[in-house]
């Protein structure tokens, strides 16, 4: 039964959260410093609080959740933690937010290998595509144009040095 | 007539410095109204954009999109029931009825007037206040930072939507966020695992982007509705009669005193400002029943309250170093890009800069009902852009903004880490303001606490005795204590009843 409880979304944040205070605190307290003359003037004072700090905070929110969870049977469907995970990582939702996430880190990348100006165009027309937004040739227009001022307002008036692809080393 | 006062005025107004302003404001009103988006992250987001603009040029312009963002809100509220910003959540609740029954116009002008003179009565107590507490400030040691960050740090957390415990746990994560890189005083790294990129500490920019811009982004991409909505209500004459001045004008002003107020405390920000104001209006109203259907003042209460926030929000922010909300927690990221610190040193080191800000204020809210009111029906077109089209334009800002801050690819991985955890967050109702102040606070948190204990030769007492923070550290108590002995008495007055 208890085990059951802590199955439950918000008791699995309130753990993980446990165990992270312990490391800070455990992390800090191995912290040394020059000023180890007057002790609790280290490096680690304020982690360590810190840690001290969030592991209470997370017992409290651990203790809250288990009794919230007594009190709303209910909720035992919709929100534990291993009833339906497959679903959830296969959902609608987790495929946009992996693929918004895979193109920002595949970007950060390619921009290295391409420059700002092909990457950022490409990346664009591939989100546009991929929303649905408008018709292709409306993408890469779209994507000219805004990939056009955003450069010229980084590059040229504020200066911003963007990549130069290893590729394409003028853009 | 004071030199500094003639300094400020000729830097706010150069032709450039009125030109951003009113950029700014018009950008700010349009992202302002578009749901979704909000003037913290057009901020955000629009930030590094001032690196190479002046001071006084950057800070005009992010104050005109701070203003109008907060302004902008109201027009999505009437005309799509549908609040641009959380300031303007009660503002549905009036202007919406009153734009459906055939008077957008009407309810549109309501609210910009309304907002204007909130506006600028936060302004004007801004100017009158602030100069004093200023002084006051400069008496502020080690202990007294250090009680002023805690102060900073609970208000918020106990003010944010949802459980306390979340809101706190919010600002202990952005406390730990400022603890990784080098330790400020002696050098020492921490938390770093041998990474050079992490040796300088995580920077704010990337944070606040990835917040507030990437979490967004990626909850809009996950909900249903992604496409835009239509505003079907014609607008009609805008400017209120004198028969509407004369029923809103006692709420205007008594909801901008409660906004400033409230914008004043640490944390607290236009949205609780909006509510209480409209909630006090109808509480003291002769027809508190009509509010809801479509009053006048049930649409100036909540605008006057949210704007006159701003003054307000900038009280604390100027005079003490302390952010009133999250988006002047994003503006000391912007007087940090120029070398400048908020705080009482600025108002003595650099009192031109200051009064420049005021005229910036004042001219800004001048732009906000010449804009608000001749421009209307084009804001009104802007909220329909669709989402699909406006996300990936968004994240490619956030990228490009994030990397231009310190040229680094790093930050863009940073940006998006905070992105995600700002997306989670949202999802599991842990408020993110909590943490924005966390990491704003936390070094003055830090340095001033181990000053403080190494003045103090390690004796905590005198964190807590000293005359201005043990004032500070009781009103800290009072504010959590006084609700609960409040909500005893109730129930033994329900007991005995």
């Amino acid at each position: 039964m208890l085990i059951h409880k802590l199955l439950k979304k918000d008791s699995v944040i309130a753990i993980v959260l446990i165990f992270f205070s312990l490391y800070v605190i455990y992390y800090s307290y191995h912290l040394k410093g020059l000023a180890e003359a007057i002790d609790m003037v280290t490096p680690g004072l304020v982690p360590g609080l810190v840690g001290v700090f969030l592991l209470i905070c997370s017992i409290v929110f651990l203790y809250q959740t288990i009794r919230q969870n007594e009190n709303t049977a209910k909720i035992h469907k919709t929100t534990n933690f291993s009833s339906g995970f497959l679903q959830k990582i296969i959902s609608t939702e987790s495929i946009w937010l992996i693929g918004v996430i895979a193109s920002i880190i595949v970007y950060r990348y390619l921009i290295v290998l391409f420059g700002f100006y092909i990457t950022s165009f490409v990346f664009l027309v591939s989100l546009f595509i991929a929303l649905r937004a408008v018709k292709l040739w409306q993408a890469a227009i779209i994507s000219l144009v805004t990939v056009g001022i955003i450069g010229y307002v980084f590059a040229v008036l504020l200066r911003v040095p963007f990549p130069h692809g290893k590729f394409i080393p003028y853009l | 007539m004071n030199p500094d006062i003639l300094a400020g005025f000729s830097l706010a107004f150069t032709p450039e410095a009125l030109i951003l302003c009113l950029l700014g404001m018009f950008f700010g009103i349009i992202v302002g109204a578009i749901p979704g988006l909000t003037a913290t992250m057009a901020i955000a987001i629009l930030t590094p954009f001032t690196f190479s603009l002046s001071a006084i040029n950057g800070l005009m312009m992010l104050t005109g999109i701070y203003i109008g963002g907060i302004y902008g809100g109201s027009i999505s509220a009437v005309l799509l029931n549908i609040p641009g910003t959380p300031s303007a959540l009660m503002t549905a609740l009036d202007g919406n009825p009153m734009a459906v029954r055939g008077e957008a116009g009407r309810a549109l002008g309501l609210a910009t007037v309304s907002s204007f003179f909130g506006g600028m009565f936060g302004v004007c107590v801004l100017l009158t206040v602030a100069p004093f507490l200023a002084r006051f400030a400069l008496k502020f040691g080690a202990a007294e930072y250090f009680a002023l960050c805690c102060f900073g740090l609970s208000v918020v957390a106990a003010l944010s939507q949802g459980s306390l415990v979340r809101g706190f746990i919010s600002a202990g994560l952005g406390l730990f966020v400022v603890c990784i890189g080098m330790d400020p005083i002696i050098g020492v790294p921490r938390f770093t695992y041998g990474s050079q990129e992490l040796f300088a500490g995580i920077s704010y920019i990337p944070i606040m982007i990835g917040l507030f811009g990437i979490a967004e982004v990626l909850t809009q991409l996950t909900t249903k509705e992604m496409q835009g909505v239509t505003a079907t209500q014609k607008i009609g004459r805008l400017w209120p009669t004198l028969k509407d001045i004369k029923v809103i004008w006692k709420v205007v002003l008594r909801s901008a005193g409660i906004g400033t107020f409230i914008g004043a405390l640490p944390g607290a920000g236009g949205a609780i400002g909006s509510i209480l104001g409209y909630n006090e209006a109808k509480r003291i109203s002769k027809y508190p029943e009509k509010f809801g259907t479509g009053i006048p003042e049930g649409i100036a209460a909540p605008e006057s309250a949210n704007n006159s926030a701003i003054g307000g929000a900038f009280i604390p922010l100027l005079t003490l170093g302390i952010p009133g909300d999250a988006i002047t927690a994003i503006l000391i990221g912007a007087f940090m890009i120029h070398n400048l610190t908020p705080g009482p040193l600025l108002y003595r080191d650099n009192p031109e800069i200051i009064y420049a800000l005021y005229f910036g204020l004042l001219v800004a809210h001048l732009y906000l009902i010449i804009l608000g009111m001749s421009c209307a029906k084009v804001f009104a077109k802007a909220i329909t852009v669709p989402k699909n089209l406006l996300m990936p334009i968004i994240s490619l800002f956030c990228i490009v903004g994030s990397f231009a801050y310190a040229n680094r690819l790093f930050d863009v991985m940073v940006m998006l880490i905070f992105g995600v955890i700002g997306y989670y967050m949202r999802k599991n109702q842990f408020p993110i303001a909590p943490m924005i102040l966390g990491i704003v606070l936390g070094p003055i948190f830090e340095l001033n606490l181990r000053i403080a204990l190494q003045l103090a030769e390690g004796d905590i007492l005198q964190l807590f005795t000293r005359p201005i923070s043990a004032v500070l550290w009781i009103i800290l108590l009072l504010m959590f204590i006084a609700p609960k002995i409040k909500n005893k008495s109730l129930k033994d007055i329900a007991v005995n009843d």
